[in-house]
């Protein structure tokens, strides 16, 4: 049963992507690619630091300004040169790429027997174990490491989740909510929405970051191709998470974004323990997401055409 | 609704068929006082065929029935079905219920509304004292001696450029045209835009208009010339009425005071006070935007116009304040016309004291234009015209000319 | 108050479409007056608006503003002294977020936005008591999605958020043109009663003469870019419908005045 428990941990370490894109795709409405860049690049930053001997913490904090960094670029491309939203994504993606590959000095970096975030957990728990290297946990046989690591990200996407929640909730992530919904009637309030926007995808993208520096630290490497794809796998938790407990409040919301994560990952898990081959996964998700966007379409349409056939009979 | 309509001696006779409710009402009213305009004043509302009658119907008939009952006309409702007959003897309208038709009616110049001109000569046959103040020329200054006050007396006709009272202070900013018909004074005030104003004499009261040019004719009307429509002929311009009037009459020049149904008017007014020039001045384009205005179309269709002014044949003569009539038109001219809304003219020889009066109880006026001949090739409206109405001229028999 | 010296905008110059939107206007308005401007469509009344506003930059001119020189302020910086209410019932307000939440927004219009929470309960109770002003049953509705409302109550809502916090000066752009009569008229007789309350100094782009007649105390009429009427005063208190029309008609006859027409009328004025 290590698969559900490694999609559960995968799915709580991308919540923190998901949540990112919660800002910048829903929030202020910002079709973000630099996602992508910005989740290898918290890596790529993890990895080298840790290496070199830094705190994992201190290393997870880098990240999150880093990718808060590369986020607010792609903000001042868009708002302060007039850069389509998708293009100023892609071109801070694209140089995040020799960025990353510029910080490890080569592609992938492997982190064997270094510190991690976990560690403190893991100690704790062998105390609490008595120095055995599995625990049981409602039957199964889990390694120690694997339940450290689950138990440090429940209490961060807890943690992370509901600062979130009070932030949307304040003054300021009021605004930054209207920014997205209605940028007239924001900037009549004395709000300067160009300001909104690269505060949100700041904030989206030190997530990522963030969301990065667990992953590497939890995989134990940083791999400059780790990014590829992680938007769209993000958008279909986001997609996922909403369809099965909907958006009516903030605080669900956030909710449907953290289990539609952890779904998606336990739906891949299963995938491919059926067989799926890996190579194929991406094409999947991005199907998936396709028929997420296209569905409601089709559906409105056949009901107009159901009502219409009834009105000749 | 249908509405057909024939002529039956003396009545017009209108066959309403459908409902009279607030849907037809305005298209009924429209159709029924385009007749009276025309001049059919007595008519007969065949009601066999009409099927309803609200009250918004009765409101109707009963603004039709007012207008005409001005100008003595008589109102009939023929042959009304049960419905319609009920609702008006409960509306307190059964007077107006009639199952026979009625007679001539006694007294009546039936020929009026086969003729288009219809010449009446009245008591007086003295001729008119012409006199010409024309101090003033454009674009020089005010001074004070331009002025020359005029008191519109009852046998006065005067027409031009001033502005009334008889104090001195301020007049320099409001010099505007003016028409002064028996003492009945309209005079548009430069600055205003859909207003003219009026001064009506009474008893001790008589107005005075101090006047930098003016065109004022002294005596009585000799002559009444009635012009209406047929279906030959929908309206007159200016020049075939004057061409007519003159003709007939043998005369050369003439004063005039015209009231009628507008079809266009073309003219010109002017929109600041030549008080107000600082000096003598050239006033060239586009500076003269600034003085004049122009009705740049036909305008005050559907309205009523009193027409005054002099009319000769002379040729076109600064001096005189006289102009081109119309195109081709042998005679020079100075009309203003005061324009007011619509009120119905009554038929025949009618007598132009009460006609004024009737006008100038009525609706305010609207404006003054100095009616002008709009000569442009191609581009050009063309002259004033009216569609009926009634013209009181006598002979300039003496004249004198102020500069 | 406001001093308008000498702007003038053109939009897409130096191309097929170039529009002179604004020609050397000059306007001052008064502390605690309410002015209408009326126009026809492409008179430049809702660029002059807009220039107050800020939403594009000037060609040339300077704006004053409750004595400070806006001319070079961004738009936001300006909501600090400028309250907003726009012809599209949906441009003023947020509409997936819930009234108290857009309101909220508008209590603390031009000023910093704090980490607290933001709709708290005391806020709820005097959000509350406000709308319930307005006679349309939405403080019972605090926490619905304002896109829930009908235009016209939007409209009233965004009114009042404009309001809320006491501006230099209220915009008001068109704001019941796009309102089914009923509810115009009930956000025109809102519009007068704060106005003249809060004592407020406001500047309204309307297309009916009826709303110039009755609301303000001033009406300014423009025409390609320029200002060519300004009633005040007495002028405006004896000002009717006709007078209007008929000013707007001067106009244009004047347009129509031409060299051939002068040529004209030089024969008979002569």
């Amino acid at each position: 049963m290590s698969l559900i428990f490694g999609a559960f941990t995968m799915g709580l370490i991308l919540s923190l992507l998901s949540l990112g894109m919660l800002i910048s795709f829903r929030m202020i409405r910002f079709t973000d690619i630099t996602v992508d860049g910005s989740i290898t690049l918290g890596a790529a930053i993890t990895a080298v630091l840790i290496t070199q001997g830094w705190s994992p913490w201190l290393a997870a904090l880098m990240a999150f300004w880093a990718g808060a960094l590369a986020g607010s670029v792609t903000g001042v491309l868009h708002t302060r040169f007039k850069i389509q939203k998708i293009l100023s994504g892609i071109l801070m993606m694209t140089a995040l790429y020799s960025i990353n590959l510029r910080i490890m000095g080569r592609s992938n970096i492997p982190m064997l027997d270094t510190n991690s975030f976990s560690d403190g957990m893991r100690a704790l728990l062998l105390k609490l174990v008595n120095n055995a290297d599995r625990i049981n946990v409602m039957g199964w046989q889990v390694s120690l490491i694997d339940a450290a690591v689950l138990i440090m990200m429940t209490f961060i996407t807890v943690i992370v989740g509901f600062l979130l929640y009070r932030f949307l909730l304040s003054h300021f992530g009021t605004a930054l909510r209207a920014a997205g919904i209605n940028d007239q009637m924001i900037r009549a309030q004395g709000v300067d929405h160009h300001g909104m926007i690269v505060f949100g995808l700041a904030l989206g993208n030190g997530l990522v970051g963030l969301s990065g520096s667990f992953l590497a630290q939890y995989q134990g490497f940083a791999d400059v191709q780790m990014g590829i794809g992680m938007m769209v796998w993000g958008l279909a938790s986001i997609i996922l998470g909403e369809a099965l407990i909907g958006k009516n409040s903030l605080g669900l919301q956030i909710i449907a974004v953290v289990l539609g994560t952890i779904l998606f990952r336990l739906l891949i898990a299963i995938a491919l323990r059926w067989g799926l081959n890996p190579n194929d996964l991406k094409l999947v998700t991005s199907l998936f997401v396709f028929m997420a966007l296209v569905a409601p379409q089709w559906f409105r349409k056949l009901s107009g055409n159901f009502q219409r056939g009834k009105g000749h009979a | 609704m249908q509405i057909h309509h024939k002529t039956r001696g003396d009545y017009l006779f209108v066959e309403t068929e459908g409902r009279l409710d607030a849907n037809w009402s305005e298209h009924f009213t429209d159709t029924v006082m385009n007749f009276v305009r025309e001049g059919h004043h007595h008519l007969i509302i065949d009601a066999s065929k009409m099927v309803f009658l609200s009250s918004a119907g009765i409101r109707v008939l009963l603004l039709i029935f007012k207008s005409i009952k001005k100008v003595e006309g008589r109102f009939f409702i023929y042959n009304a079905t049960e419905f319609v007959t009920l609702t008006l003897t409960t509306s307190g309208f059964g007077d107006w219920l009639i199952t026979a038709l009625p007679g001539d009616i006694p007294g009546q110049a039936t020929s009026s509304m086969q003729k288009n001109y219809e010449h009446f000569s009245l008591e007086s046959d003295k001729g008119q004292c012409l006199s010409i103040h024309n101090a003033w020329r454009p674009w020089k200054q005010v001074k004070r001696s331009d002025i020359k006050n005029i008191k519109c007396v009852d046998n006065l006709f005067s027409l031009g450029i001033g502005s009334p009272g008889m104090d001195n202070t301020d007049r320099g900013k409001q010099f505007g045209e003016f028409l002064a018909a028996a003492g009945h004074v309209v005079y548009q005030h430069p600055a205003e835009e859909s207003r003219s104003d009026y001064l009506i004499a009474e008893q001790a009261f008589i107005p005075t208009m101090q006047c930098i040019q003016a065109l004022t004719l002294e005596g009585e009307m000799a002559n009444l010339m009635r012009f209406s429509p047929t279906d030959e002929k929908r309206f007159f311009t200016l020049s075939q009425i004057v061409g007519t009037m003159m003709a007939e009459t043998q005369m050369t020049k003439a004063g005039l005071v015209l009231i009628g149904e507008v079809e266009g008017l073309v003219g010109a007014s002017l929109i600041k006070s030549p008080g107000a020039l600082k000096a003598d001045s050239i006033i060239s384009y586009p500076q003269i935007k600034e003085w004049l205005n122009f009705s740049g179309e036909r305008a005050y269709a559907r309205h009523q116009a009193v027409i005054l002014g002099v009319v000769s044949r002379e040729p076109v003569n600064d001096e005189q304040l006289l102009f081109p009539l119309g195109p081709d038109s042998e005679y020079a001219a100075h009309l203003h016309a005061a324009v007011f809304p619509h009120q119905v003219l009554q038929n025949g020889r009618i007598d132009l004291f009460e006609t004024l009066g009737q006008f100038f109880n009525g609706p305010s006026p609207l404006a003054v234009l100095h009616l002008v001949n709009d000569s442009r090739p191609v581009i050009g409206l063309g002259e004033s015209a009216l569609v009926r109405g009634a013209c009181w001229f006598a002979p300039v028999s003496d004249e004198e000319v102020h500069a | 108050m406001l001093e308008i010296t000498h702007i003038s905008k053109t939009f897409f110059p130096n191309t097929p479409n170039e529009v002179n939107a604004l020609r050397n206007v000059n306007l001052t308005l008064e502390k605690e007056t309410f002015t209408a401007v009326i126009g026809t469509n492409g008179s430049g009344k809702s660029t002059l608006l807009n220039a107050v506003a800020g939403t594009f930059e000037l060609d040339a001119g300077q704006i004053r503003l409750a004595g400070s020189n806006i001319t070079g302020w961004p738009e936001y910086k300006r909501a600090k002294l400028i309250g907003r209410v726009f012809q599209n019932p949906f441009a003023g307000t947020a509409a997936e977020m819930s009234i108290a939440e857009n309101v909220v927004l508008a209590i603390h219009r031009g000023q910093r936005r704090s980490l607290r929470t933001a709709v708290t309960r005391s806020l709820r109770e005097e959000v509350a008591d406000r709308v319930r002003s307005l006679k349309m049953g939405l403080e019972d509705r605090l926490d619905n999605p304002i896109g829930t409302l009908s235009g016209g109550q939007r409209q009233a809502l965004t009114l009042l958020m404009a309001t809320w916090r006491k501006p230099e000066l209220l915009l008001l752009d068109e704001h019941t043109a796009a309102l089914d009569p009923k509810s115009a008229a009930k956000v025109a007789e809102l519009t007068r009663d704060i106005i003249k309350q809060d004592k407020l100094t406001a500047l309204m782009v309307t297309h009916s003469m009826q709303q110039a007649v009755d609301l303000p105390d001033r009406i300014v009429m423009m025409h390609k870019g320029q200002i060519i009427r300004d009633f005040q005063g007495n002028d405006k208190r004896r000002v009717r419908i006709p007078d209007l029309l008929s000013t707007f008609d001067r106009v244009q006859k004047k347009e129509l005045f031409d060299e051939s027409v002068a040529e004209l009328l030089y024969g008979a004025y002569a």
